[in-house]
């Protein structure tokens, strides 16, 4: 019977998925009246706040949109970072393979809100040390520092694995082409590690877009805080926590189905 | 019917559109050795799959000694322990010693204490004549002695019938031998074997009946000696001459 | 501007930092314990061949995924008081010598649920990748599904993944630190304490960052003690063990 059901939904895509927004539907309201009766969504979530909540104020962004625009920032950067240093890691020459490894290992063990808070305040020390220069933090140049930090650390092996999936017998046919080992790299080896890499790149970055939340610590006004801003003065947090996690859940949920959509592509490619 | 220890009925199978079975009648006396051969995806492994129900089927009857698998109250573990099955890839249990591959069935299922199916695991790889083995692992064996063990962990739960699904396609050639002795010597005791396979110096040798499948269907039952000899209908014939040329 | 290296605040506040490390400890453990627990219980849900209980473990997954987890301890802390829900919960902090034990259970909770969707991936992974065969020779021995899964597809499984699973349990460590917002004083939350109360925070971050290192690194031995010990050996035809 389970089967029949099985085959039924796979052929009506579209019943399926209103079927289970019926269901998600049910099941979220049976869980607000079970354990928070008194949930008052429409007073909770006027227009001006929910305006608030996505793209913040009129004369500097915030909100979700601040959230996209942080989480886009970092992954460019992750991503250059991050292609140097898993390059860097998987060559084979010590100057740059040690140290490239210290920098991966240091910061995928440690906590990203750690590195967030260790940025924002030793980025004056930093300046005042090294260069002896007065230098005040701004949030959101912390955040995007802190992010790229850690970002390049995840990317650089996700760039190491996808190198590293590449059989030995590509760049032994680039070489009996006549390349040599740089030319074999760029053209032959590199594209294909790319191919391979962008469905893990893309889940890095639905990662990245939930660790946005994280940057709360040091103020910046992004959707978590905007939120969290909200909820200090109206004291209505399951009403506005419930609607950024439905919100966050959307958007990852997405573009997460975008990622598997993507890998499925990239499989056909590899095994065609 | 009472003698009938397997009975299939107008058993259809579908995948989907495919029509994977069709219209299969199909009995096994008990003690009888009854082989089936085919091209491939003929639904040979289909129809011996749905015996211990690993594959299941659209409609029809199936009876298998007096059980009837369409009806959900029958507890198909039960008939699962009457119906042993050798696999084409052997399925031994790698993180298990060949001695234990054998053993967990009657320790686990049948309750048996651990001395008596130790006893019974080494008379039966003293059967399969590889008693040596048994404190190794699948993975340190060759294919013919892991199917052979195969074949006594399927013994070790002393079934009435054993099934075989091409049970040396996957070996290479100088073990095939080996298997086909110890299934040979099977068929001299009381088992009844229903055996899936391309080997016909063994279907020649043991059955009692050859079926043949093919495109989901039986088309042919006969003794050996006739249907070698006298094959019916040109697909049975084609078959054959491409299996003699081979 | 100069920055004067004190280390010596280290000592000084030495209480801070292992009441800090104790913190993350607590969490780290019973978060490891229970995430397992659930996230394989979730998993065997998502391979089940029941329709719904797979598409139970399916909406299980994608909803605790999905959501930042400091959306969800905030969620969890801000909108119930677990300690009017739960009672329990009060005899289990003071078993753990907690003060707070709303916050620390509401970080608790959202770690578990959090990291157990990972957990429940990598064992569903691990088991779709076992070939089909070892559940179906399971079967005509004899041994119904729970047997099966019990004794033949999800010790091989578990064994597959451990490396995934141990990535998780790293991560818990250190998603652990996001417990501080709400108020639970962990490792990090007493790093930015020492910070305020001395203006030393790069020796304070610096002492924390070992620390942490020291419970990742002494997390990953055991698991990989457990490997070697107490999970399934597979021997291949070289003879090497895996």
């Amino acid at each position: 019977m389970n089967d029949k059901l099985h085959i039924f939904f796979a052929k009506h895509k579209v019943l399926f998925i209103l079927l289970n927004l019926t269901y998600i539907i049910v099941l979220a309201k049976s869980f607000q009246l079970i354990a928070y009766p008194n949930a008052d969504f429409s007073s909770a979530l006027t227009m001006d706040r929910i305006y608030f909540m996505l793209f913040g104020l009129d004369d500097q962004i915030g909100g979700l949109l601040l959230t996209f625009y942080l989480a886009f920032v970092a992954i460019i950067l992750s991503f250059i970072g991050g292609s140097i240093l898993g390059i860097a890691r998987w060559s084979e020459i010590k100057i740059f393979s040690i140290p490239a490894t210290l920098f991966i290992e240091l910061f995928r063990a440690l906590p990203h809100i750690m590195v967030i808070f260790w940025v924002f305040f030793a980025l004056p020390i930093f300046f005042g040390l090294v260069f002896n220069m007065k230098v005040t933090s701004s949030a959101l140049t912390s955040a995007i520092i802190a992010f790229t930090l850690f970002e390049s650390a995840h990317i650089a092996e996700i760039v190491r694995a996808g190198l590293n999936s590449i059989p030995k017998g590509q760049f032994e046919a680039a070489k009996t082409l006549g390349m040599n080992s740089w030319q074999a790299f760029i053209y032959i080896i590199l594209p294909q590690a790319y191919r391979r890499m962008i469905p893990s790149i893309v889940s890095q970055f639905v990662s990245l877009f939930k660790d946005t939340s994280l940057v709360y610590v040091i103020g910046v006004v992004e959707f978590f805080r905007a939120a969290t801003i909200i909820n200090n003065r109206i004291y209505m947090s399951f009403e506005i926590l419930s609607f950024i996690a439905i919100i966050y859940f959307l958007c990852a949920f997405t573009l997460s189905k975008i990622a598997g959509q993507l890998e499925k592509k990239v499989e056909k490619q590899i095994n065609s | 019917m009472s003698e009938n220890i397997i009975e299939m009925k107008h058993i259809e199978k579908y995948y989907d559109q495919f029509h994977a079975l069709k219209d299969i009648n199909f009995s096994v006396k008990k003690g009888e050795i009854v082989v089936v051969c085919g091209p491939s995806g003929s639904g040979k492994s289909t129809m011996i799959r749905c015996i211990n129900k690993l594959e299941d089927f659209t409609s029809g009857s199936l009876i298998v000694d007096g059980k009837d698998l369409a009806d959900k109250s029958t507890d198909i573990n039960k008939v699962r322990q009457q119906t042993g099955m050798v696999f084409q890839h052997f399925n031994l249990f790698p993180h298990k010693t060949i001695l234990e591959n054998i053993t967990i069935g009657p320790i686990k299922v049948k309750k048996m204490s651990k001395e008596d199916a130790d006893k019974l695991g080494m008379e039966l790889l003293e059967k399969v004549k590889i008693p040596h083995q048994a404190n190794k692992y699948p993975g340190e064996l060759s294919g013919g002695q892991q199917q052979r063990v195969a074949i006594a962990r399927t013994l070790a739960m002393q079934p009435d019938v054993i099934l075989f699904d091409e049970p040396t396609s996957a070996l290479d050639p100088e073990m095939i031998g080996e298997v086909l002795d110890v299934m040979k010597s099977l068929a001299q005791e009381n088992y009844t074997l229903v055996c899936v396979t391309h080997e016909m110096g063994f279907a020649k040798e043991v059955a009692d009946r050859i079926i043949f499948m093919a495109d989901g269907e039986i088309l042919e039952e006969n003794t050996p000696e006739e249907f070698f000899k006298n094959p019916q209908t040109p697909r049975a014939q084609q078959f054959l001459s491409e299996i003699i040329n081979h | 501007m100069t920055y004067e290296f004190d280390w010596m605040v280290l000592i000084t506040y030495k209480q801070l930092l292992i009441d800090g490390f104790l913190m993350t400890l607590k969490l780290s453990i019973i978060g490891i314990f229970f995430s397992f627990l659930i996230g394989s219980f979730v998993g065997l849900l998502r391979v089940s061949s029941n329709f719904m209980l797979s598409l139970s473990g399916t909406y299980y997954v994608e909803f605790f995924r999905n959501i930042p987890l400091i959306v969800q301890m905030f969620f969890i802390y801000f909108s119930f008081t677990l300690t009017d829900a739960f009672p329990i919960l009060v005899t289990f902090g003071n078993f753990l010598g907690l003060e707070n034990h709303n916050e620390f259970f509401s970080a608790l909770i959202a770690l578990i649920t959090y990291t157990s969707t990972y957990v429940a991936e990598a064992v569903r992974a691990g088991i779709q990748s076992l070939p089909k065969g070892q559940m179906e020779a399971a079967k005509t021995i004899g041994m119904n599904y729970y047997q099966a899964m019990y004794y033949v597809v999800f010790p091989q499984a578990i064994k597959i993944v451990w490396g995934p699973i141990t990535s998780q349990f790293l991560n818990l460590i250190k998603n652990s630190s996001l417990a501080m917002t709400i108020g639970v004083a962990e490792l990090t939350f007493q790093t930015q304490e020492i910070d305020s109360l001395t203006f030393r925070g790069f020796e304070a971050a610096t002492a924390v960052t070992i620390l942490y290192l020291s419970l990742t690194l002494a997390t990953a031995y055991v698991m990989s003690f457990i490997d070697k010990y107490a999970l399934v050996k597979v021997k291949s035809e070289a003879g090497a063990v895996s």
